[in-house]
C-alpha cells in the first residue's frame, strides 16, 4: 500500500492502515523522543500520544511538506509538552555570550548513532532540548524562545553550554582518563 | 566558525539517522486508546441520530394529530349547522304552515332538503319572523 493510500485510509479510521503507518514511522520517531527525553518510559509515553494526536488530526494533513516531517513536528511538539508539564526546562540559566572554542569534528565522524544518543543523555533537560531544537530540528533561536517560552539570549547560552558539555564529554571518549 | 558548522551538520546527520523499534505494548496502549475513541465516536454519533429520529417522530406524529384535529373540526362543525337546521325546520314547519297546509301541498323530501340548505344567519331570520308572525 503506498503512503498517500494509508493516509487515506487512515482519515476513514482504519485499523489495518493506522497500525501499517505505525509500524513505518514509529522506528524512526521513537529515536527522537529519546532525545529530547532522558527517560525511555516517557519517551513511549510521548510516542503514543504523539501518534494518537497524527491519527487524530491525520484529516488536517495539507500535503504541502512531507508527512513524515508532519509527524515529526508532532511528536515534538508531545515531547516538548511532556518537559513543560515536568517543568525541567531550566529557563534561568542566561550567561553572557562568549566565544565557543572551535570543536574537533575528527572524534565526531567515527561516533557511533547510539553514542551520540549517550552523549546527548548527560545533557541537563534544558540543554539538550534547546540543542536538539537547534542543531538538529534547524529552528532559530527566536523560535526556540517562543516555544519553549524563554528568552532568546537563554536560547543561545543553553545552546552554547550544550556544546561545551559535549566538547568535553567527546574529549573524554577520545583521550579517557584512566 | 567552519567548525562549528561540520560539528552542528555531523551532530544533524548522526541523530537523524538514528533507528530504534519501540517495545510492542507502546502499539498495544496506543491500540487501546483509539478503540476507545472509536466506540465513543460511535456512541455520540448513536446519540445524534437517536435524538434526530425521535424528534422527527415527534414532528410527524404531532402533524397527524393537528391534521386529524383540523378534519374533526370540520365534521362537527359542519355537522352542527345541519342538525341546526333540521332543527328548525321540524319545528318551524307545525307552527307556521300547519294549518294552511294540506296533505297535499306538503314539501317533499327534495324540497325538505332544499330548506335545509340554508345558512344558519337565514335560518335565524326565519325563525324570528316565525315566532312573531302576528298570523
Amino acid at each position: 500500500m503506498s503512503e498517500e493510500k494509508i493516509i487515506q485510509e487512515c482519515c476513514k479510521n482504519n485499523h489495518k492502515a493506522q497500525q501499517a503507518l505505525y509500524d513505518i514511522y514509529a522506528s524512526k520517531m521513537f529515536p527522537v523522543c529519546r532525545r529530547y527525553l532522558k527517560n525511555t518510559p516517557e519517551a513511549e509515553d510521548a510516542l503514543m500520544e504523539g501518534f494518537y494526536k497524527v491519527f487524530s488530526k491525520i484529516k488536517t494533513f495539507q500535503k504541502k511538506g512531507s508527512f513524515e516531517g508532519w509527524i515529526k513536528r508532532i511528536i515534538v511538539n508531545e515531547c516538548l509538552m511532556m518537559l513543560r508539564k515536568k517543568q525541567i526546562i531550566d529557563t534561568n540559566v542566561e550567561l553572557p555570550e562568549y566565544q565557543l572554542t572551535e570543536p574537533s569534528s575528527s572524534g565526531l565522524e567515527q561516533l557511533m548513532e547510539a553514542d551520540v544518543l549517550a552523549l546527548l543523555d548527560e545533557l541537563p533537560a534544558g540543554y539538550r532540548t534547546v540543542f536538539n531544537l537547534y542543531v538538529v530540528e534547524g529552528y532559530k533561536h527566536r523560535e526556540i524562545a517562543e516555544q519553549l517560552d524563554i528568552s532568546i539570549n537563554t536560547s543561545k547560552s543553553q545552546l552554547i553550554l550544550a556544546k561545551k558539555k559535549l566538547i568535553k564529554a567527546l574529549e573524554n571518549i577520545q583521550h579517557p582518563r584512566f | 566558525m567552519e567548525n562549528q558548522e561540520k560539528f552542528n551538520k555531523i551532530f544533524k546527520a548522526k541523530a537523524s539517522a538514528m533507528v530504534e523499534q519501540p517495545p510492542a505494548k507502546v502499539w498495544n496502549r496506543l491500540d487501546n486508546k483509539l478503540q476507545r475513541k472509536n466506540k465513543r465516536v460511535k456512541l455520540r454519533r448513536l446519540k445524534v441520530w437517536s435524538i434526530a429520529a425521535s424528534l422527527i417522530g415527534v414532528l410527524g406524529f404531532s402533524t397527524f394529530m393537528m391534521q386529524q384535529f383540523s378534519e374533526r373540526h370540520d365534521y362537527v362543525s359542519s355537522s352542527s349547522v345541519l342538525i341546526e337546521m333540521v332543527e328548525l325546520d321540524v319545528s318551524v314547519q307545525p307552527n307556521s304552515q300547519m294549518a294552511s297546509l294540506s296533505a297535499k301541498n306538503y314539501p317533499t323530501v327534495e324540497e325538505g332538503t332544499k330548506k335545509s340548505l340554508m345558512t344558519p344567519k337565514q335560518a335565524a331570520q326565519k325563525r324570528k319572523k316565525l315566532i312573531y308572525n302576528p298570523q
